[in-house]
């Protein structure tokens, strides 16, 4: 494969690239289930007396490639480089080299953790499963795969960072469920789970038989739980063979307890927050039925033992294996669901529009566009082993991929034959990270170690709590408990001070109070530190102040609401798959005004110092024309915007009009 | 012809362009008299039933869903599974208890109608939050507008450079315009107290090259907007939304945003909170003309500590909504604004592990003040666990008609979708709560 020399991010591109071999189709293969693909919707369109759109020019191509795969807009030097390109295969070539890059990586992860909901900031796992999801994605850690790990997920983030898939909803159980049910089967059984389900076959005893079999789910770490029963042993030693038969709290059970309890509340301050961070199944706990239930076929408050509704039978399995089970159902290739759900959101994904819709919202008697197509897709997805980028670059390899997008938008929930790809706002992650190129020398594509740093140094922190001798760790507990009063009594103290400050005049009492102020200040933060031996993450900002750009995907999630990605539609991470492009006002106030996206704002900017190396106004307008909209203004927009060029003002207005224009905006 | 009265002219024949590109043919005779340039309604039915009287709606959503058995409907005499340490305390209106930590509501009793009686369906946050807001269940294929959409397409502006219909805090999620133009969402602002971002002209910018920049904007996006201005809404919606963001930069209005120019008195009377920030706020717009104001409140989702979160959330809503009901009647507002608390669902009664409250969809509480609303009464009824309707049960869809017959909007009107299937404010089947009325 040739590749295109990459000026950005090189040395981190050249780890990331996955290695050939690990690939699960052939080259040739990948080929022909494009070529397939397209004669499968032409074949559809012609028996439906369409034809297909016309193909697109190199401009338009390379723009959508990029967005579409990479996540950004093409710098200038890439712009450029591909311009210059003579190769006949040079938009497969550009396909290639993008699906392989660390730009497509940080892409499908902005689609993944949507999807996902992943808040990284979410007590201490929320940056393990953040982190955990990144390097998946990254390492092509097949789909079936990935979701496997998290619905059989149990033990602490720590050692198992999937468990942030069921953390994330604590207590939430049935809600995880519905969730589960409708981002990777596509079934919206959610009203079942309080009565039954309105226009279908799901009833309320259905919804609970299949929830069932994430069983009784158990915020607390059996770690912990090990090491408070070693410590209890060590330090509470007792005599096992003495007292045979005695009862109550003399007895040797009595006993046990109680030193248990003892040790419990000791360690209390050291593991409570790390214990938050774990589950897993109780065996001996099952889903009962609501208080409220209404139906005769069971009574309120009964057991219900696991059962799937839909696809391979299954009943009657032990509580201890329930949890594995359902991972292995869901993930089937036999399952009715997963892979056609995943092939489809993939699908829309790259053409903007599902070959079913909504995505997430199947039935067994779904009937979507193409449905030959559908199932060659099915088929793909098993083929290439539910290995993500492989299935994607079959889709961006067709010749449906680099035709015109149709110019009136599909009706909300329709699915009708596809001529090419839909008309998209940029998504607020693909404007973020399309703003960086613009306004930065460099931008890093790749993750930034960070993150992994301050999770691995989080996990061998807490490992080595729990390894700790146990003199050791009641003497830490100790501490830590007695850091907790000192800390409560200096803020109580701090807080005091403030507001005595706060009614005092200028002078040397009020200095003496000001420096009392700042030393509870600093006590506050040592005391902060011993109270939390374990189960801090500092996490600090994201890359703002960094030379170096780093893209959405690697700031913690969500964004602040107040942000420009936010303000774009990103997501709040509170529903799946939440982020939006609707238009509003404050984003055409933000693009007309806001200091954020003002890329010519004086000397010393990356677009002014290479503006400044420009020779003639032809030059300079085209610069401009390739750093926004990647391609040459065309005869006509030369003879209109040259002379704007010359004058500093009317070439500034020119840039500003063009980044607040629809063509720079929408992906094309 | 003076000046006044040419811009009040072509105002006029603004508003029956807009008359005509709005309806097109779906609607029918009384249509035209929605347009009257005051309160909504001319409508003599609406009138005699005492709807009409509110020209705004002030709308409170508690998002995650909030506990009625613990707020609105408090149950005294219920087991202590069910009750917990909630305590019931009475109000300036006999009969009528409310939860203890809403005391300064509590004073505010005879200007508010607690509706008791709301039943849905929808248990989920998604599916229950898109409900309350449109008035119909969700579903894969039509995009349904929320309330204020509703009121912002079938309301003349009472303001030319604000918007109709401002959303403070709103998540993601919230349905918006649904299948209406977006041009009839909601301005979004995301922190109260900084106001509406970006309404001034850069530094290094004057009027003149500002309006350079607007037009070089259209003729770059000439052939652009030929192929897709009318096949797709999104470019549609960035035409207006660059006109309103103008209109909006201009507008001698937009002080209405700033929070700093209110005395540091009323500031504090409604509380330092984001939310209740957002509540002064949505008082600000309406004084100057904004139809719909939304007020989004998240966090209510109590799955465990159920009692420690409501004594840190409940008194936020507590001040803030007090003190818009004694600021809005000192400035003769009240009369005219309805000022609305909603949440997508109640909290299971049972008290669930970890001193938690579940979902509830099957009964929960909302209220509704001022605007026509007659206060002093709790509508509808549960039963003594707060787990059954037992009075007036009423959903999400006759919450919306009451809001519409507030506002002299007929709750039955319908409007079709592009795809030609018919909606209404009120829902498929909803009727606005007559006894609210006066």
């Amino acid at each position: 494969m040739k590749t295109l020399r990459r000026s950005l991010a090189v040395a981190a591109f050249a780890t990331l690239v996955p290695l050939a071999s690990a690939k699960t189709l052939t080259e040739k293969e990948v080929d022909a289930a494009a070529t397939k693909i397209d004669g499968l919707v032409e074949a559809d369109l012609s028996a439906a007396g369409i034809s297909p759109n016309a193909l697109v020019d190199d401009g338009t191509f390379l723009r959508r490639a990029y967005l579409g795969i990479a996540g950004r807009i093409p710098t200038e030097e890439e712009t450029r480089e591909f311009f210059a390109n003579e190769s006949p295969d040079k938009r497969m070539e550009l396909i290639d080299m993008l699906v392989a890059s660390p730009g497509f990586d940080s892409h499908l992860f902005n689609w993944a953790g949507d999807l996902l909901r992943i808040q990284t900031k979410q007590e201490q796992f929320g940056l393990g499963w953040h982190v955990w999801l990144r390097k998946s994605l990254a390492e092509d850690k097949p789909w079936d795969e990935l979701v496997y790990e998290m619905l059989g997920s149990e033990g602490h983030a720590s050692k198992n960072p999937a468990v942030g898939y069921y953390l994330r909803d604590r207590n939430m159980q049935l809600d995880n469920f519905s969730n589960t049910m409708q981002v990777f089967l596509g079934r919206q059984i959610g009203c079942a789970q309080c009565h039954d389900h309105p226009f279908d076959d799901w009833s309320q005893y259905d919804y609970y038989q299949m929830a069932a079999f994430g069983g009784g789910f158990t915020y607390d770490s059996k770690e912990v739980r090990n090491v408070i029963q070693r410590v209890s042993m060590d330090i509470f030693p007792i005599d096992e063979t003495a007292q045979i038969g005695k009862k109550g709290k003399n007895g040797n059970k009595g006993k046990r307890n109680n030193a248990n309890n003892e040790v419990r509340k000791t360690l209390n301050p050291v593991f409570k927050d790390f214990n938050k961070n774990a589950l897993f199944d109780d065996p001996t706990k099952s889903l009962r039925l609501p208080e409220d239930y209404q139906y005769k076929d069971a009574a309120p408050k009964s057991e219900v033992s696991a059962e799937t509704l839909f696809g391979e039978h299954i009943e009657g399995i032990s509580p201890a294996e329930r949890r594995e089970t359902f991972a292995k159902w869901t993930t089937s290739p036999e399952n009715p669901f997963f892979t056609k759900v995943i092939a489809n959101r993939m699908w829309a994904r790259v053409f903007g529009h599902g070959l079913q819709e909504p995505i997430d919202d199947w039935s067994e008697d779904s009937t979507p566009a193409h449905p030959e197509l559908m199932a060659f897709l099915e088929e793909m997805m098993k083929e290439a082993d539910y290995d993500l980028r492989t299935f994607s670059q079959i889709l961006f390899r067709t010749q449906l991929f680099q035709r015109e997008c149709a110019p009136e938008e599909a009706q909300t929930g329709t699915a009708p034959l596809v001529q090419g790809p839909a008309l998209r706002r940029m998504t607020a992650e693909q404007l973020f990270d399309s703003m960086l190129v613009l306004t930065r020398e460099e931008i890093q594509d790749a993750p930034p170690d960070k993150w992994e740093e301050v999770w691995e140094d989080y996990a061998q922190n807490v490992g080595e709590h729990l390894n700790m001798e146990s003199k050791e760790l009641m003497a830490l507990g100790k501490a830590a408990g007695e850091a907790e009063k000192a800390f409560e009594a200096v803020k109580s103290e701090s807080r005091r001070l403030q507001v005595a400050i706060s009614k005092m005049d200028n002078g040397k009492e009020k200095e003496k109070a000001m420096a009392a102020l700042r030393k509870t200040r600093e006590e506050l933060k040592e005391y902060n530190q011993q109270r939390y031996p374990v189960g801090r993450i500092e996490m600090g900002g994201g890359g703002k102040n960094n030379k170096m750009a780093i893209r959405a995907a690697d700031y913690p999630a969500p964004f602040n609401p107040a942000s420009l990605v936010r303000e774009f539609g990103g997501s709040d991470r509170s529903i799946p798959s939440s982020g939006d492009t609707i238009p509003t006002v404050p984003q055409a106030l933000a693009l007309l005004n806001d200091y954020q996206t003002d890329i010519v704002k004086g000397k010393g900017t990356p677009l002014y110092n290479r503006l400044s190396s420009a020779k003639s106004a032809e030059e300079k307008l085209e610069i401009v024309f390739l750093r926004l909209y990647s391609r040459k203004p065309d005869g006509e927009e030369r003879e209109r915007y040259l002379p704007l060029v010359s004058d500093n003002e009317t070439f500034r207005s020119l840039i500003r009009a063009m980044l607040t224009s629809n063509r720079f905006i929408f992906v094309q | 012809m003076n000046a006044n009265q040419l811009n009040e002219l072509s105002r006029r024949d603004f508003l029956t362009r807009t008359a005509r590109t709005c309806f097109g043919l779906t609607i029918a005779g009384s249509a035209s008299q929605l347009f009257s340039p005051r309160a909504l309604a001319a409508d003599p039915a609406i009138l005699k039933a005492g709807g009409g009287k509110a020209k705004h709606v002030i709308y409170l959503y508690m998002s995650g869903g909030m506990t009625h058995i613990d707020t609105f409907d408090p149950k005294p005499e219920a087991p202590s599974d069910v009750r917990g340490p909630t305590k019931a305390i009475n109000t300036n209106v006999d009969g009528i208890q409310l939860g203890h930590c809403l005391p300064m509501l509590a004073k505010h009793m005879d200007k508010v109608a607690l509706i008791r009686s709301l039943s849905t369906t929808q248990g989920a946050h998604e599916q229950g939050k898109y409900l309350m807001h449109t008035g119909y269940t969700q579903r894969g294929t039509i995009e349904h507008p929320s309330s204020g959409s509703w009121v912002s397409r079938l309301s003349t502006p009472l303001n030319d450079t604000l918007p109709s219909f401002v959303l403070v805090g709103g998540g993601n999620g919230h349905p918006r315009s649904g299948f209406f133009e977006p041009q009839y969402g909601p301005l979004p602002v995301g922190d109260p107290s900084q106001g509406l971002r970006n309404v001034k002209q850069r530094n290094n910018t004057d009027d003149a090259s500002f309006e350079r920049q607007l037009s070089l904007r259209e003729e770059l996006d000439h052939d652009f907007d030929a192929k897709f201005h009318s096949g797709q809404r999104n470019v549609r919606a960035y035409s207006d939304a660059y006109d309103s963001a103008v209109k909006l930069m201009h507008s001698k209005d937009l002080e209405a945003f700033d929070l700093s120019r209110e005395k540091a008195d009323t500031r504090a009377a409604y509380g330092s909170d984001r939310f209740a920030q957002g509540v002064l706020l949505a008082r600000r717009l309406v004084e100057r003309g904004v139809r719909f104001v939304e007020v989004e409140y998240g966090g209510f989702d109590w799955h465990s500590d159920n009692f420690e979160q409501m004594e840190e959330k409940i008194p936020v809503l507590d001040q803030a909504l007090s003190a818009l009901l004694t600021d809005l009647s000192a400035k003769g507002l009240l009369e005219e604004t309805l000022v609305v608390v909603a949440t997508e669902f109640g909290r299971s009664p049972k008290i669930a592990n970890n001193a938690g409250r579940n979902h509830f969809p099957k009964a929960f509480s909302c209220l509704m003040a001022g605007g026509g609303i007659k206060g002093g009464q709790a509508y509808g009824a549960t039963d003594e666990t707060a787990s059954n309707v037992i009075d007036k049960k009423v959903g999400a869809e006759d919450f919306n008609a009451s809001i519409a017959h507030a506002l002299g909007i007929p709750f039955d009107l319908v409007l079709n979708s592009p795809s030609k299937r018919p909606f209404k404010m009120g829902g498929k089947e909803g009727k606005p709560m007559a006894e609210l009325f006066v």
